[in-house]
């Protein structure tokens, strides 16, 4: 028993300070993005986290992790902002019009957007990611995302006009 | 009109700095921990440069230059100077980063009993991180990586010159116990300016010469050596017991020195020479540096 834990002691060292590495590196990066996504500080920590808790679980089989937790982190915001549409019917879709501010305005037409369009505006937009990149975070085909970036700018503009 | 894609870049920019992280990389392995138990094994074998780059750095930041450890030759040019009251080097015995506070705690207590040995501090985990930090404070990608686990505690001490002068090696005497990572000492402090030994294999520059063995790099040492004009040959000591190969040098009045380090070469009882340069036979300054390959 004394021996397998020293054999187990090797190994489980080097994926510690490995993932330790990765988590320093990855953690502000997602929860901000992820902040821009569900609009909420704990939420936006909480999905990180259990984005890093299964990638951790995965740790040693992935490639590469980066892309995958983008792919996690994305789809517990997707499920939270689903969940709590569910749950909060009220949440307002509505357009502020006359002299509010230009953030305002953004915020609310951004947060009217379907998932996946807001998605791809921030990752476009906030995290700079290219198009291809974006598509594999998202799960969907590059020629999409395009699209999808198109129809939300037009949305705020329209909003600004 | 307003450049929409340039006012969403600023907003989402702006918006995202509201935003702030709840670092607990503990929590996060402690939650898989359980998943852990039923999942295959990780298949990576080599750790991340950066944190072998930290680590590296880390290990630099509290010690001097070398990683030497001399025997004196009872030549009759001493060429290690300094009053024989004098300190010795500084020493650090770096520990192995898992070790048990216990086993850092039995490295201490085997250092105070080894003769010559004065002044000994243990700087913890956390100590050589805030040293760590200290240092490379204009560089936060790679303090933002690394955490005090990570970095190795280490036993300081200084080596009454008396004692490192005769025969004392801490590699040695360290080098084999499975809590110590790593053992490094500077030069004597008195000791003049290192004169480098003109025989092959031997280069560098002031303090920080670097010595070529067959196919590894030792790390920079300072080493003092002589420049003398009587001359000696090599003996020939492979295949000899390492402490038969360091008597044997040292009867020649040569130097030996051992890092130990990159190779990880062994330097217990067992140990044997299987390389040395310069090769036997060739003419050397007495004090000359001599170094080996050992193998058990």
């Amino acid at each position: 028993m004394e021996r397998a834990l020293e054999t187990r002691a090797g190994p489980d060292r080097e994926r510690t300070i490995e993932f330790a590495a990765f988590y320093a590196k990855e953690l502000d990066g997602q929860v901000r993005r992820a902040f821009l996504l569900v609009g909420s500080n704990d939420a936006a920590n909480d999905v990180v986290h259990d984005a890093f808790v299964a990638v951790y679980r995965r740790w040693g089989e992935l490639d590469s992790p980066g892309p995958y937790l983008n792919r996690v982190v994305l789809n517990g915001c997707r499920d939270l902002v689903r969940q709590r549409a569910r749950h909060e019917r009220a949440l307002s879709r509505v357009v502020p019009v006359g002299d509010a501010a230009i953030a305002d305005i953004l915020d609310d037409v951004l947060n009217g957007l379907p998932f996946n369009h807001r998605a791809a505006i921030v990752l476009r937009f906030y995290a700079q990611m290219p198009v291809a990149e974006i598509a594999n975070s998202l799960g969907c085909r590059p020629g999409s995302v395009g699209p999808w970036i198109d129809r939300g700018l037009k949305k705020m503009r329209k909003a600004l006009s | 009109m307003i450049d929409i894609e340039e006012e969403l870049a600023d907003h989402l920019t702006r918006r995202a700095a509201q935003a702030s992280s709840h670092r607990d990389v503990d929590a996060v392995m402690a939650e898989s921990a359980v998943v852990l138990l039923r999942v295959a094994p990780h298949r990576r074998a080599v750790s991340p440069w950066l944190v072998r780059l930290a680590v590296g750095a880390a290990a630099a930041v509290g010690v001097a230059t070398v990683g030497v450890f001399a025997l004196r030759s009872d030549s009759p040019r001493p060429v290690v100077a300094g009053p024989q009251d004098s300190a010795g080097p500084t020493c650090d015995v770096f520990i192995r980063p898992e070790a048990t506070a216990q086993e850092i705690a039995g490295v201490g207590d085997a250092l105070r009993q080894q003769t010559g040995v004065t002044q000994l501090r243990l700087t913890t985990q956390q100590q050589a991180y805030e040293e760590f930090l200290r240092r490379f404070a204009d560089n936060q990608e790679l303090t933002s990586s690394v955490t005090a686990d990570i970095l190795p505690a280490r036993w300081t001490f200084v080596l009454a010159s008396e004692i490192a002068a005769r025969n004392q090696s801490m590699t040695a005497t360290f080098g084999s116990d499975p809590a110590v990572k790593q053992v490094r000492c500077t030069p004597f402090p008195s000791s003049p300016e290192p004169t480098l030994v003109p025989a092959t294999g031997l280069s560098g520059g002031s303090s920080a010469t670097t010595y070529q063995m067959p196919a590894v790099t030792r790390q920079a040492s300072a080493t003092d050596c002589a420049d003398g004009e009587r001359t000696v040959a090599v003996p020939d000591v492979k295949g000899k017991l390492l402490r038969d190969a360091l008597a044997l040098m040292r009867d020649a009045g040569l130097f030996v020195f051992e890092s130990g380090v990159p190779a990880g070469d062994p330097t217990g009882p067992g140990a044997t020479v299987w390389a040395q340069e310069p090769d036997a036979g060739t003419l050397v300054p007495v004090g000359a540096c001599i170094g080996f390959r050992t193998r058990n």
